[in-house]
């Protein structure tokens, strides 16, 4: 297997978690979306989430990269709160805010900058290693 | 951009170490056995197959991998929805195929020096 195996494996962590950051600034921007994109009322922005997958990277199985394969919709339910002024209340004065828990979300942000951290550590190494091989052959 | 000037330029330096003198070769050809140590692809080259073959190779390789990195960079430059680390990562590993490559030509010259230098 050769050490660009390696670097790639770490490449598609990389990108696993520049998605999953993605989906959380998502999901944090949209907190109090109470409109989807078709401007319609009473169906607020869905909580998204990153779903992923070990795919075999290079000649050997055990050396697995991983890959986004789908975003999914939260399934917990919308928050209801009374508002009768807003202009996106229903008849009975209820607004539906999106089903985003904030606070998950911001730790799902730090634990993906920290995952990318930790792939960009795992490059550096790589490289380090294919360096230090190079320079077995330096007189 | 500058990369690809660095590549052009080494691989006329084969251009040279091959043209100039085929005894070098079957002398380099010992390199082949240690070759043949080190992976899997050198153990499916048939024995025939000269060293310079499995250079070029080589050489054909890092041009492919220095010109994905030199696209990518442009793309990313022009805007486009490349990741950064993807296009850093791939400039990395370009570059640390050119280093190998360039050490590999060094020994070669070097044993062929040290070949032209006998007293006859």
């Amino acid at each position: 297997m050769s050490v660009f195996d390696t670097i790639r494996i770490a490449a598609s962590g990389l990108t696993a978690q520049r998605l999953r950051m993605d989906v959380a600034a998502s999901n944090l921007a949209n907190a109090q979306t109470t409109r989807t994109q078709g401007g319609q009322v009473g169906q607020p922005y869905q909580e998204e989430e990153v779903v992923f997958q070990a795919q075999q990277m290079g000649p050997m199985a055990a050396a697995q990269g991983v890959s986004a394969i789908g975003i999914v919709k939260s399934t917990r339910p919308d928050t209801r709160v009374y508002d009768p002024t807003n202009p996106d209340a229903d008849q009975s004065g209820f607004v539906t805010y999106p089903n985003v828990d904030v606070s998950s979300q911001m730790s799902d942000m730090m634990g993906a900058a920290r995952s990318y951290q930790v792939n960009a550590t795992v490059a550096q190494a790589a490289k380090q290693q294919a360096l230090d091989a190079i320079d077995l052959g330096k007189a | 951009m500058n990369a690809i000037g660095a590549v052009s330029s080494v691989t006329n330096v084969t251009g040279i170490s091959s043209s100039s003198s085929v005894s070098p070769i079957s002398g380099a050809s010992t390199l082949n056995g240690a070759g043949a140590v080190d992976g899997s692809a050198a153990g499916t080259q048939a024995p025939g197959d000269s060293f310079l073959n499995s250079l070029s190779d080589a050489f054909g390789q890092l041009n492919t991998q220095m010109n994905a990195a030199d696209s990518s960079m442009a793309n990313f430059a022009a805007g486009g929805s490349a990741d950064l680390h993807t296009v850093m990562l791939q400039m990395e590993e370009a570059s640390m195929s050119l280093k190998a490559t360039v050490d590999v030509r060094d020994k070669l010259l070097e044993a062929y020096q040290e070949i032209m230098r006998t007293q006859v």
